[in-house]
């Protein structure tokens, strides 16, 4: 009778040992969320779409891995994989926060490389004009064009408030549309000097 | 003793055989399922399907999150009293709807791109319409600085196109379509308020022409839209050559320094060369004429311009072949050109020099 108590006592504690070893990977999950929340923060969603969403993704598997485990007997819960996929998405959600922090750099820097240029155009423009013959020959051409050089100038106000907002992409369209122009203004102003000098 | 225990492990043997049966017959969680959903869902949101379909993927992501709360409740349940039907149906509807969304997406993404295309190409030909026909005329600066606002944001517009940024096309294309149209509006009201007078130029050509075949003698007729002078002799056109005008050469001349080019019937007074003349070769005619004594008078009178004098010394002459209306208000032609005219002119040789010879609906298709 003793032994057969000792038995019985003995499973019960192996049972208690066992329900208490699984237990969910609560702070793990935690972390993982807080990670993703992180490269939120850099706009990981816009300039690493594909990664960030692989990393969701990761997360969800984790998740439901977790789920299904907790729909398993107390005693045959394991929650290794879990685990180890949860510490996974933070080891991506670091590598996903480095690489949409360098894209981001990246098209800032382009961003910013193409306002440089840009802004090295319209000086060259504004040198033209400062220039060009003061006669009365071409002397509307050359107002005209002094018009729109103060246009593309507001144009690149905007682009530099792009770029300060983080709107890189935006200010990207809106620099290389501001190229084109003050390419063109280059182009008709040397013309309308070469159209002045014929004269001299 | 051995009864009791023999009977003890009985029960547990049939316990664990029942719990065992139970659970290998339980339902399995849908898991599968709910993983391919999630991974729908961000899919269609990579593509913008939040965007372009709001409201059904904002459904599909509650019916998701439904189906993972539902699931969670059926864990907690007792194994064998587990039944995910619920869960796979939330789970079919969130999919469901995202496929719904991402159809939607996909046409009225391939809709947008077609009209952004189409509207591209419109503001496009408006653009090239005004600076073909209209930027190199003598118009007002805010003309101009209308139509460079509307080639800035229609090239901004066309970048953020090419990079597929649909939704962020649409307000600046509508802006540039709003000033360019103005634009060629106000351009196209402009010279049609101008046109008004083509009845009488075209009379004047056809007297002058008239005038040439009767006297058997030279006339000029000059257009200056065309930019073009004409010389006829016994009514008919012997020779034409470029012609370069004041900058302001729409609209006849009103007063002295408004860099216009008179309109009327005039004729030559005096033929100037060498140094009586920094044009090389000049002729001199009788602007102003009475015609434009009466209007200057006129419009004095009434205040619309300045009292600053009619003007005068209003000539055809040489320096030309620049390629832009520079003149006082004269008549330019290259020296060469000017050499050509100079025997068949003298004093007295008409000089008529009219805004068109041609309509407005000749000149820009409108």
């Amino acid at each position: 009778m003793r032994n057969l108590v000792k038995t019985v006592f003995a499973f019960a504690i192996a049972g208690v040992l066992f329900t208490s070893c699984a237990k969910a990977p609560e702070v793990e999950i935690t972390n993982a969320k807080a990670a993703i929340e992180a490269t939120k923060a850099v706009e990981a969603e816009r300039y690493v779409p594909a990664e960030f969403k692989a990393l969701q993704d990761s997360l969800n598997v984790a998740l439901l891995e977790v789920e299904n485990q907790n729909a398993k007997f107390a005693l045959f819960r394991s929650y290794k994989k879990a685990t180890a996929t949860l510490n996974s998405v933070n080891t991506m959600a670091e590598q996903v926060k480095a690489n949409a922090a360098t894209r981001k750099e990246e098209v800032k820097n382009q961003a910013q490389q193409s306002l440089a240029e840009v802004t090295t155009l319209v000086t060259e423009v504004k040198e033209l004009l400062a220039a060009a013959p003061k006669g009365k020959e071409g002397k509307e051409a050359l107002e005209a064009i002094q018009g729109d050089v103060v246009l593309v100038e507001s144009f690149l106000a905007e682009v530099s408030t792009l770029i300060n907002n983080g709107d890189y992409l935006t200010a990207l369209d809106k620099v290389k549309a501001a190229g084109e122009k003050a390419a063109s203004l280059k182009t008709e102003l040397e013309e309308a000097i070469a159209k002045t000098k014929k004269r001299r | 003793m051995k009864k009791i225990l023999f009977t003890i492990l009985i029960v547990l043997f049939l316990t664990l055989s029942t719990f065992a049966t139970l659970y290998f017959l339980s339902p399995n969680p849908p898991l599968a399922s709910l993983e391919q959903c999630h991974r729908d869902i961000a899919t269609a949101k990579e593509q913008e399907a939040e965007k372009y379909a709001p409201g059904l993927i904002k459904e599909a992501e509650i019916f998701f999150e439904g189906a993972k709360e539902a699931l969670q409740k059926e864990n907690e349940k007792t194994f064998f009293l587990r039944d995910y039907k619920n869960v796979i149906k939330l789970v079919e509807n969130a999919t469901a709807k995202t496929s719904e969304a991402v159809k939607k997406m996909t046409e009225d993404k391939a809709n947008l791109s077609v009209s952004l295309q189409t509207k591209l190409e419109l503001v496009s030909h408006k653009i090239d319409h005004f600076d073909e026909t209209y930027a190199h005329l003598p118009l007002n600066k805010r003309a101009r600085r209308d139509f460079t606002n509307a080639k800035l944001k229609y090239l901004e517009s066309k970048k953020a196109y090419e990079r597929k940024a649909y939704l962020l096309v649409g307000n600046n294309l509508d802006e540039a379509n709003k000033l360019i149209s103005k634009s060629v509006d106000a351009a196209h009201a402009h010279l049609s308020s101008y046109f008004e007078n083509l009845p009488t130029w075209k009379r004047w050509h056809q007297e002058t022409v008239d005038w040439s075949r009767k006297n058997n003698a030279t006339a000029i007729v000059v257009d200056k839209f065309a930019h073009t002078c004409y010389v006829y002799n016994d009514g008919k056109e012997i020779k034409r050559f470029n012609a370069e005008l004041g900058p302001n050469w729409i609209g006849t001349k009103n007063f002295r320094g408004d860099k216009a080019t008179p309109e009327g019937k005039y004729y030559v007074t005096k033929k100037k060369s060498g140094k009586h003349t920094i044009y090389y070769k000049a002729l001199l005619i009788n602007y102003p004429n009475e015609e434009d004594k009466a209007r200057y008078q006129r419009n004095v009178r009434n205040g619309s311009i300045p009292k600053r004098g009619i003007g005068n010394l209003i000539e055809l002459h040489g320096g030309g072949g620049k390629g832009i209306n520079w003149t006082d208000g004269c008549v330019a032609l290259t020296n060469e050109d000017i050499d050509k005219l100079w025997n068949y002119v003298g004093n007295g040789t008409p000089i008529t020099i009219v805004g068109s010879l041609r309509s407005l609906h000749e000149i820009n298709g409108r």
